[in-house]
């Protein structure tokens, strides 16, 4: 049995056995924890309201958001990400990014929050998240350094290089979906939807510039794929990259896809309540 | 001044700055939209630059730029006798003469470094062109007869390409081979519960058409330099 504190690329061939990471396990306990004894200690605080601190929809959200961040972050998808296949690694991005921080984000009520937002740590958020703009070019900052083949062969062989990655990949994508829900306390409702799907498109559009380098280019970027043992035979490293510029490409169209349905369904709702109201 | 004021002083001086000269709720869409140009532009510029010239096929193909370790000194194209992978005997100084030629010795159990090596090699010759393709032979040596049979070498050799020979040979045929490569004749280095390991040179040798050693490479050679230099090698001879 193999304990180590965080996934990494590491010189050994890929075995199908289990790897512990207490590290991982660790900060997915604090989470979870922390979320836990916010909603408890701002229940006590709200006693006198009428409604739940979260409903269970924002519950089963945050609570799906951290099971799906452990099981991308945690053996074997976290190990294979780390040192194996860059196809991994690209699942990882995109589901940390698209799915795992607006789950997470979803999942936190306004009632929770409410006690702990002038707290002097949150007062740099709260300043981020009034910006949108800036949430997203920190996001899509973050894509570019954590893809540069350079740094990202420096920081995969090393635990908390690794470790730095993910925590950099959920903060910028929580920031920007923070920020992208931000919109929502606009009075001026359809300027909010379309700002919103504005930013969205945005990232889902900018991803496709690394993920073109992968596709077309003749040879691996990364030293760390290239050198790694195979996971499955018949998968070259040049393969393994021309998969993870697709999943860049086209894991981000299915997201983009429900987000506009979402918006769309949501606009007709409120045109036809509103339709209704007049006659 | 505690840590806290400290904490919040910094940020108030950041949030100046970056109301004051970056941007605010108020910046104009336009500025918005030239600012998330300079990112793409310059996240497009960092992936290109860090990848150097690994990401295509370079231009200009250097013999001064090779990426093997010159041999020095002449040492001659190796002679010894084994078996290929169909059975029959395989005379390596006259079959392979007068071609850029890989001679490498290994184990089809390796774990790490022999198939990394063959696939790197393989994929970089899938990229090279057909004179490239044709006029290089890449020999691999089985050091583990016991576990390597010519049919179990054949296979292993397939998933990296077809046209890769495959040799082995008895222990003291191979120990021949070994030392008429001038490198160390491998040996068990570590037995298991289910098996064990084998100790061996992790170098690939590159025999030019003049029949002399002239190149040798280590582990960590790159796809995109083996296609340099095997190009580079064939084309230029």
């Amino acid at each position: 049995m193999e304990v180590s504190w965080w996934c990494s690329a590491r010189p050994v061939s890929w075995s199908w056995d289990p790897q512990f990471f207490p590290g991982i396990w660790i900060v997915m306990l604090c989470i979870i924890g922390s979320y836990i004894f916010v909603y408890i200690k701002s229940s006590k605080k709200n006693s006198s309201l009428d409604r739940e601190i979260a409903t269970n929809k924002e519950k089963l959200s945050f609570i799906s958001g951290w099971l799906l961040l452990w099981i991308m972050t945690d053996w074997p998808i976290g190990v294979l990400g780390s040192g194996y296949l860059l196809s991994a690694h690209m699942l990882q991005y995109v589901i940390y990014s698209l799915v795992v921080a607006p789950l997470l984000v979803g999942g936190i009520s306004k009632p929770m929050i409410s006690y702990y937002k002038d707290l002097w740590i949150f007062i740099p958020i709260r300043f981020l998240i009034s910006r949108p703009f800036i949430c997203f070019v920190v996001f899509n900052i973050v894509l570019a350094i954590t893809h540069i083949p350079y740094f990202t062969d420096i920081l995969k062989p090393l635990q908390l290089g690794q470790m730095l990655i993910d925590v950099l990949w959920i903060s910028a994508a929580m920031l920007f979906w923070s920020a992208i829900g931000s919109f929502d306390d606009q009075s001026d409702v359809s300027l909010a939807r379309a700002q919103k799907l504005l930013y969205i498109i945005g990232i889902t559009l900018l991803p496709t510039i690394p993920g073109a380098f992968f596709v077309f280019s003749d040879f691996p970027l990364y030293t760390t794929y290239e050198f790694a043992t195979r996971v499955f035979n018949g998968l070259s490293a040049r393969e393994d990259q021309m998969y993870a510029g697709l999943i860049m490409w086209m894991g981000m169209t299915p997201i983009l896809l429900i987000r506009l349905a979402m918006a769309f369904f949501s606009w007709s709702e409120s045109e036809s309540r509103r339709a209704g109201t007049i006659d | 001044m505690n840590i806290k004021n400290f904490a919040v002083s910094i940020f108030r001086i950041a949030q100046h700055f970056v109301n004051r000269f970056i941007i605010s709720k108020s910046t104009p869409i336009t500025y918005q939209i030239s600012i998330i140009f300079s990112l793409v532009f310059f996240a497009t510029i960092c992936i290109a630059c860090s990848s150097e010239d690994r990401m295509f096929k370079e231009d200009s193909l250097e013999k001064d730029r090779l990426s093997g370790i010159k041999v020095d000194g002449v040492v001659q194209r190796p002679d010894f006798i084994l078996q290929d992978t169909k059975g029959n005997s395989f005379d390596f100084q006259q079959k392979t003469s007068g071609k850029v030629t890989l001679l490498y010795f290994g184990y089809t159990n390796c774990p790490d470094i022999c198939p990394v090596h063959f696939s790197n090699i393989a994929a970089a010759l899938d990229q090279s062109p057909y004179e490239v393709r044709n006029g290089v032979e890449v020999v691999f040596v089985s050091v583990d007869p016991k576990r390597d049979s010519p049919q179990k070498i054949r296979e292993w050799l397939d998933f990296f390409d077809t046209d890769f020979i495959g040799l082995t040979g008895t222990y003291s045929d191979l120990e021949i081979a070994q030392n008429a490569a001038g490198t160390p004749a491998a040996f068990v280095s570590e037995v298991y519960e289910n098996g064990y390991s084998i100790a061996h040179a992790a170098w690939i040798f590159l025999y030019t058409q003049d029949d002399l050693l002239y190149l040798k490479y280590p582990t960590g050679t790159r796809q995109s330099e083996w296609a340099h230099d095997l190009e580079a090698l064939v084309l230029q001879n």
